[in-house]
């Protein structure tokens, strides 16, 4: 199947800084993809292109479009929630679900009520009254009923609290993602999204620094906790990264076999978080 | 065009103004009308002589003036309503990141920006002329009351000889042709309105008073300054047979005198309005505005 998103030597400065620097990436349809940086890495540069919100140079095709000339028509296809609290404050829930299905062919109304249902949002509130994490359910329960094929998420669940993040995640999961889409995110909160993620993303200073699947993040990189003597005999294996723990170190491999660090103790899987720090602090160094 | 309509709908549920301004107008205006009913009766008592004494056109021009003078006063509510609205609309979703939102429904920058222009060029007249009928009517019954109070048949000195369709028609007239004067202010204001980061007002305002400066210091002449006042005003005089065929019906006192027209769709003058250069400039300099505008909105990378 052809990539769902396809870009080639994107560039995009904002005055002496690039935000964009000859990157380059691809997305498979069905996947639910994190694009993971620092601020001020080029996460959002690469959104609004992707989404036709901002002019760049380079190749970038979208569902086969470019964004830059098609935006119009992609927008059938594609829907994002740009953080938190960006709809209108005036408009009241039931107009927004009526204006929605108005302007979108691929809307089904029924579906956003079913969702709402199960909410407390009230048909006839402003957007204003409502909680920020209201705001954000109501968000997520038109974006769930649009049938599109791209979902774009930038920092969906800022300032939001632990249960509204753990149950936008479970509703996209759950009620949303299939087959035949493909979610695009970015966010801070790593942790909670990794066990959602099926591919990673990784940039920083508008270069891409890892591109992988989950599955190639467990084969290509390991974890192992060493005591301080046998620091050195591990460090000969060439750790992209290490740091310190109640006295032990903790080191991370890339392509370094999984028996072979076995014998410093048990090598696990790192946390996205990890990886990231490595790859990112690696990318400084 | 369905979704050209939603866009409208949404406009008119986000500015609530341009229903209820117009409302509240009229309606202060036919309140005003009833409660000094007391004194309209008694100055159609004293009046009663020589109203019963006026020509049928006479009769005619003070029934159309009724219906007119709520179109007069609603109209310059709702350019208010208008001015601030056109400065506002693509500015304040800058600022409050709605535009993000917006943008990421299925709908094109020109499709956003020609609603907006829509209410300022349709929507807002249609609203006036409504409202003026509506008003005017209202007003029309309650001075229906006066008359009989005062002892004057409502039917022979009011509503028989008020000439509706003349008044429809050139109401209808007026609207269609100030919004076509006004099309490149209108499209000036939103082009502001989609690329000012901040001080919208200053923005739409400072452009043109530097070139009537510097017009004044480097020619010391004044063609801008006549271009924009002509610009604001200036259509009545192109539109209309004002002074001219004698159809003006003067109506004085000892210190006052007031002209009216008994059938004011005999002030339609299409001719020289739709002749005149200004006119047809005036269309393009405002659709090359307002293809900025769009233009501006589309491409413009920061939500502020």
């Amino acid at each position: 199947m052809a990539a769902l998103i396809e870009a080639r030597g994107l560039c995009k400065r904002y005055g002496a800084t690039a935000a964009l620097d000859n990157t380059s990436f691809s997305i498979e349809p069905g996947r639910i993809v994190g694009l993971i940086g620092p601020n001020g890495a080029g996460k959002t540069t690469a959104l609004k292109a992707i989404l036709g919100l901002t002019p760049f140079e380079g190749d970038l095709s979208v569902l086969g479009r470019d964004p830059r000339r098609e935006r119009h028509d992609l927008m059938q296809e594609v829907c994002f929630i740009a953080d938190v609290a960006v709809l209108p404050r005036w408009i009241k829930v039931n107009q927004v679900l009526d204006l929605v299905e108005g302007v979108h062919p691929r809307f089904k109304k029924d579906k956003a009520m079913q969702f709402l249902s199960r909410t407390d949002i009230p048909l006839t509130a402003r957007v204003k009254t409502l909680s920020k994490g209201m705001v954000t359910q109501l968000h997520l329960a038109l974006v769930m009923a649009i049938d599109a094929r791209l979902l774009v998420l930038d920092e969906p669940t800022i300032g939001l609290d632990i249960i509204y993040r753990k149950e936008f995640y479970a509703s996209l999961l759950n009620d949303y993602f299939d087959a035949e889409r493909t979610i695009l995110v970015t966010t801070h909160q790593v942790e909670e999204i990794q066990n959602v993620l099926t591919d990673l993303l990784f940039i920083n200073r508008g270069r891409i620094v890892l591109d992988c699947s989950m599955e190639e993040v467990a084969e290509r990189y390991t974890e192992i906790l060493v005591g301080p003597d046998q620091v050195d005999e591990a460090r000969a294996l060439e750790p992209i990264y290490e740091q310190d723990t109640f006295g032990r170190k903790v080191l991370l491999f890339e392509g370094v076999g999984r028996a072979e660090l076995e014998r410093f103790g048990e090598a696990r899987r790192p946390s996205i978080s990890d990886l990231f720090v490595a790859k990112v602090k690696g990318g400084r160094a | 065009m369905k979704r050209f309509l939603w866009l409208i709908r949404r406009e008119l549920w986000e500015h609530r103004a341009f229903i209820y301004v117009p409302l509240i107008a009229g309606a202060l205006m036919v309140t005003v009308s009833v409660l000094f009913s007391a004194e309209i009766i008694a100055a159609l008592e004293l009046a009663h002589d020589k109203i019963t004494t006026l020509s049928e056109e006479e009769r005619a021009a003070i029934s159309s003036a009724l219906i007119g003078q709520f179109a007069v006063a609603i109209a310059l509510f709702m350019s208010f309503v208008v001015l601030m609205y056109l400065l506002d609309c693509l500015h304040a979703e800058r600022v409050d990141r709605s535009i993000l939102f917006w943008k990421s429904l299925p709908v094109s920058d020109a499709s956003t920006v020609l609603s907006k222009l829509a209410m300022a060029m349709v929507v807002a007249p249609s609203i006036v002329l409504a409202s003026a009928l509506i008003f005017g009517l209202l007003q029309m019954i309650v001075l229906t009351v006066d008359f009989a109070a005062a002892g004057l048949s409502p039917w022979e000195y009011l509503w028989g000889p008020s000439p509706f369709l003349a008044t429809i028609a050139f109401l209808v007239y007026a609207v269609v042709v100030q919004a076509l004067w006004h099309f490149p202010l209108f499209a000036w204001l939103l082009l502001v309105s989609a690329f000012a980061k901040r001080g919208v007002f200053l923005w739409a305002v400072l452009p043109p008073v530097a070139v009537i400066w510097l017009e004044k210091v480097i020619f010391d002449s004044h063609w801008f300054a006549d271009q924009i006042a002509e610009r604001i005003i200036g259509v009545f005089p192109l539109a209309f047979d004002i002074g001219g065929g004698g159809h003006q019906i003067v109506f004085s006192d000892e210190d006052t005198e007031i002209e009216l027209t008994a059938r004011l769709s005999e002030l339609i003058n299409p001719g020289p309005f739709l002749t005149s250069p200004g006119l047809w400039i005036g269309l393009v300099v405002g659709a090359l505005l307002i293809a900025a505008a769009i233009w501006v909105r589309r491409y413009r990378d920061e939500s502020i």
